[in-house]
């Protein structure tokens, strides 16, 4: 278990490492130049050559790359072109952001598909477990930003019911209630097709789990359909799910970029964008860095939680 | 389209006429699938023919016709140029249709063709492969691709390329592991005895004993890469103004939301139907040549 352990984490900083690796070489990559874009097109030529020597432009790549890595240990992503701020603090507030909204999806998406995905299971055939497929596939073939805008619709502009636009009220004081009113929408249409997934899978997982040997075994010492499930069906339908929940969290921070759009939410996924339109390069790094390092790692909690979950994995 | 990790290509080797001919009933007899089909066929064939149809030019600017209700003129109303939305959604089918087309191609003959070599050569190229595969699956896939078209620069080829190339990591690591299986089989021992060149055999006796799995994971990937180049368009990253794109077209229905609701919500109900056509072909597909779910 502990080389196991000390594997999985070696591994991870190592897929760290090359992350960074490529998220720097994407500011030689992309193109314009860095000190054309903060002087603007008006720049004399000695103010650009002064500016890319202050950046440290005009140094060999392998010298930059280490600069800025020393920079970033330190929690210092560099300067924003366009907001004129430091990257650090912007990235993290809106990163805080986008984990309110994944997390409100979250909880939307985990408790309702397990229990979808078993009634479904323990239906297997019927009407119900065939409309859950149905559903299912009709929730997958949804873009959450159409969702999105459909909600919008529905809710805010004819029924006036909740809010379709921002985090908190513009006139309002703020606050818990506000935020949580905000997050209904875009939670629900992030959870959407993480919801569709889960169900499907847990269906799946589940139908092969009732007819296992030890599914028979309860069955036969005399426990009826429900204890039987809870004791011995749902933690063994659980070990597959651990895996799934690691990488929908994943994807679900990235993935809240069109919800993040369509309900002008200001979260790190709106300002990644914002920062591509207007070359924004620290802005893009640090964001990408910070949202790919975070889903690292999850994996790695994952995997951990994984092998405590599956003694197989722990002793083999 | 979230067909991942959790449906990757797995071996499902069996003589090839007669598994044919059982996919093929089991395909017909699916309704859903068949469903599906339609869609898809109709979708395809108003997208082929949107040239000979009597429609109006899709670019052409109304101004006094501008943000109009779908009516009895206009059949799906106007946008805030006064363009006439049926239009752009048809011709948009067809912009939709070759990136979703486009992008599957250019990741299952990439992907495939790596997970062959990285699987039947394995040594430095198995590894060389394997690991650039990992730090790609690092990120969270829409980031890359988000990353890509920021490398690129922001434009639908590009977009198409970015999600393309997203995929590349799913369709090789799926065919590297079935291929590490049918290297074990006995066919290929077979044909390795009788003195066949590498190469050949992987012709031979690998691909096709591959491409069931790859055909049913393309067609469930079709739609998940209509949906991803139409998000990122519309998060401004893809299709530029005025191409006649579904994201675009969503993207600048959502600014006149209170006042013109439809012209956000038509062309979602246009990537949903499409979408949903494909899907349902690719679970119907799936359920086909897996005959373990027959």
């Amino acid at each position: 278990m502990r080389r196991y352990l000390a594997r999985r984490v070696l591994a991870a900083g190592m897929v760290v490492f090359a992350v960074s690796c490529l998220v720097f070489f994407v500011l030689h990559l992309i193109p314009g130049d860095p000190a054309q874009v903060l002087l603007g097109p008006t720049a004399t030529s000695q103010d650009l050559l002064r500016l890319r020597h202050e950046l440290g432009l005009d140094r060999s790549v392998p010298v930059q790359y280490l600069t800025w890595m020393a920079h970033v240990a330190r929690g210092d992503f560099g300067w924003s072109y366009v907001l004129r701020r430091p990257v650090l603090p912007e990235v993290a507030e809106r990163f805080a952001h986008t984990l309110i909204l994944a997390g409100g999806a979250m909880i939307i998406a985990f408790p309702l598909g397990i229990l979808l995905g078993s009634w479904a299971a323990s239906r297997r055939g019927t009407f119900v477990d065939r409309l859950s497929t149905v559903v299912a596939s009709i929730g997958i073939s949804m873009p959450s930003f159409w969702v999105g805008v459909l909600l919008i619709v529905l809710f805010s502009v004819r029924l006036r019911w909740l809010p379709g636009s921002g985090m908190y009220s513009p006139t309002g004081e703020g606050g818990g209630l506000d935020l949580l009113v905000h997050l209904v929408l875009p939670a629900i249409t992030l959870a959407l097709v993480p919801l569709a997934i889960i169900t499907r899978m847990m269906r799946t997982t589940l139908v092969e789990v009732l007819r296992e040997d030890y599914m028979r075994t309860a069955r036969a010492k005399g426990l009826s359909e429900a204890p039987a499930l809870m004791r011995h069906g749902l933690p063994n339908a659980f070990i597959p799910l651990v895996t799934l929940l690691g990488f929908q969290v994943g994807q679900l921070l990235a993935g809240g970029v069109y919800v993040e759009t369509v309900f002008s939410w200001p979260g790190v996924g709106q300002l990644l964008v914002n920062a591509i339109l207007t070359r924004d390069i620290p802005i893009v790094q640090g964001s990408i860095l910070l949202v790919a390092t975070t889903y690292v790692i999850i994996n790695l909690a994952t995997d951990l939680l994984y092998a405590v979950l599956d003694p197989r994995l722990r002793y083999g | 389209m979230a067909v991942r990790a959790e449906t990757a290509p797995v071996v499902a080797a069996a003589p090839r006429n007669r598994a044919a001919t059982a996919a093929w009933r089991s395909l017909r007899r699916n309704r859903l699938a068949l469903t599906g089909g339609f869609l898809v066929a109709i979708i395809a064939m108003v997208a082929m023919l949107a040239p000979l149809l009597p429609l109006n030019d899709p670019n052409r600017t109304h101004p006094a016709a501008r943000l109009r209700p779908p009516s009895a003129t206009t059949a799906l109303g106007t946008d805030q140029l006064g363009r006439d939305l049926l239009s752009r959604v048809i011709w948009g089918a067809r912009v939709s249709m070759t990136v979703g087309l486009g992008a599957t191609a250019i990741a299952l003959v990439v992907g495939t063709g790596t997970g062959l070599l990285a699987g039947f050569y394995g040594g430095v190229v198995d590894a060389v492969a394997m690991r650039a595969i990992d730090v790609l699956l690092a990120f969270p896939y829409i980031l890359l691709a988000i990353a890509l078209v920021a490398i690129l620069g922001p434009g639908l080829f590009n977009a198409m390329l970015a999600v393309a190339a997203v995929n590349v990591t799913f369709y090789a690591r799926g065919v590297r592991s079935a291929v590490l299986l049918v290297r074990q089989s006995e066919y290929v021992e077979a044909a390795r005895a009788i003195g066949a060149t590498p190469a050949w055999t992987l012709w031979n006796h690998v691909v096709p004993n591959i491409l069931a799995p790859v055909v049913v994971f393309a067609s469930l990937n079709v739609g998940w890469m209509i949906t991803e180049t139409a998000g990122l368009s519309f998060i401004g990253l893809g299709a530029q103004p005025p191409t006649a794109d579904w994201g675009t077209m969503l993207a600048d229905g959502r600014a006149f939301i209170t006042v013109a609701a439809h012209m956000a919500v038509i062309p979602g109900v246009a990537i949903f139907l499409l979408v949903l056509g494909l899907n349902l072909v690719g679970d119907g597909l799936r359920e086909a040549l897996d005959p373990r779910l027959r």
